[in-house]
């Protein structure tokens, strides 16, 4: 059930990525709602649970959006297990903090992405790169607390309905 | 059997990323080879890729429609005010040419009888009860008016003043009750009086009284200013007649008139100040 429930928001976020995301366009830059899910999920349950969602959820963007099948299932799985892995006994109260940690996550993203590119993707050039890689990790930690206390909700949602053991 | 457990976890990354750079590289070698793979999960996704992009292009045209709605009522609000304006100035015009289109008319009254000297004025006021016809117009003692003088338009007589200020008049017309003008039938010259809206003249109607019994006045002829009581000159348009009567005493007979002007429509008017000679004239 939990699965399937985080399949579902992947299948709205996807969505609402593919409509708002151009929407909220700010520059040259939008916000991204999955990356954003898969660290927020990746803070909250690790890197276990950050690499799978973010392989999942990679996979699916790839299948539906994506060129070459497994690319971004690899970099958001490598991002999902970093963050999870670099997070994991560190103190994640404070909004500020899940900010942070969510404008580092896309900072690591974007940067996983640009090495995969320079590997899979010869004579790949983006313009603006660091630009548009700190624009987008601000406007991502400026949607990190609301993503963080969705997910937040969500497991406490899952666990109580079925995990708690009566 | 703990570092066993932790290079497990490690060996299973580094397959997943293996794995994973086998298939981009694959497919990014090969594409048949993605489209061959791609095409059994489309073919499953794309109920799903449906939804998704009709829910794109509905909250996108929501979005859309938000977004437009804003500039809609600033557009709106603009075209209104522009509506507004040009409303404003198709009133304007449209008094203007009717004004335009009077004052012509009066022009042309005013060349048509050179004979008298006339002072052009408005009216400002309208008695507001039901029981007398008086207007005040804007002319006054300043302007050559006195009391006594006939007032016309282009259509026909109007009345005469009564009272005078220095730059206004109060003017009696002849549909009031208190009017007195000597008059005449133009076809027949017989002369009467014609009194104001009197029983049993109907409303907007004057009577004409004292017209000999034998008069063969009929319907249709057209009554004139006699010029006999001094006030209005002779032989200005007062209307026509609509009944011609017997009077109870059989010595006389009445009309009942339907004065030329207007005098709901009243807006510019003339005051004769006085009659010139002309030459060959009467």
């Amino acid at each position: 059930m939990r699965a399937l429930s985080y399949f579902i928001v992947a299948v709205l976020l996807l969505a609402v990525q593919s409509t708002f995301g151009v929407l909220l366009q700010i520059g040259a830059v939008k916000p991204d709602f999955i990356l954003t899910l898969v660290l927020c999920v990746a803070l909250i349950r690790g890197e276990n649970g950050g690499a799978l969602y973010g392989l999942a959820i990679g996979l699916l963007e790839d299948i539906v959006y994506g060129n070459f099948l497994g690319f971004n299932a690899l970099v958001k799985f490598l991002t999902g297990y970093a963050v999870g892995y670099g997070t994991r006994d560190l103190f994640k109260g404070p909004v500020v903090f899940t900010m942070g940690f969510v404008f580092v996550g896309t900072l690591l993203y974007n940067f996983i992405f640009l090495a995969a590119c320079w590997v899979f993707i010869p004579g790949y050039t983006s313009s603006l790169f660091l630009q548009k890689v700190v624009s987008s990790a601000l406007y991502n930690a400026l949607l990190g607390p609301f993503m963080y206390a969705a997910v937040v909700k969500l497991e406490r949602f899952l666990n109580y309905y079925f995990e708690t053991k009566y | 059997m703990l570092h066993l457990r932790k290079y497990k976890k490690v060996f299973f990354v580094i397959l997943i990323v293996a794995s994973l750079s086998f298939t981009v590289n694959a497919t990014m070698q090969n594409s048949s080879l993605f489209s061959t793979l791609e095409k059994p999960i489309i073919f499953l996704m794309k109920p799903i890729q449906g939804a998704f992009s009709w829910m794109s292009h509905r909250v996108s045209e929501s979005i859309t429609s938000i977004t437009q709605l804003f500039e809609l009522k600033r557009e709106n609000e603009a075209l209104k005010q522009e509506v507004q304006e040009l409303q404003e100035y198709k009133h304007k015009f449209l008094e203007y040419s009717a004004e335009n289109a009077r004052l012509r008319r009066m022009l042309e009254f005013k060349e048509r009888n050179s004979q008298y000297d006339l002072v052009a004025a408005e009216v400002i006021g309208r008695d507001p009860s039901n029981w007398f016809n008086v207007i005040i117009i804007d002319k006054g003692r300043k302007n050559g008016v006195t009391e006594n003088m006939a007032v016309v338009t282009e259509k026909g007589l109007v009345g005469y003043t009564t009272d005078v200020g220095d730059n206004w008049a109060k003017v009696l017309m002849l549909l009031d009750n208190r009017m007195s003008v000597s008059a005449m039938i133009q076809r027949t010259r017989d002369n009467g009086i014609l009194k104001g809206n009197i029983s049993p003249a109907p409303s907007g109607h004057a009577k004409m009284v004292f017209l000999p019994a034998d008069a063969r006045i009929v319907k249709g002829d057209v009554v004139i200013s006699s010029g006999l009581g001094g006030i209005v000159p002779k032989g200005i348009l007062i209307g026509e007649v609509v009944e011609v009567q017997k009077e109870s005493d059989n010595l006389t007979q009445y009309a009942i008139v339907k004065p030329a002007v207007d005098f709901q429509k009243l807006e510019e008017v003339f005051v004769i100040r006085d009659q010139r000679e002309v030459p060959g004239g009467e």
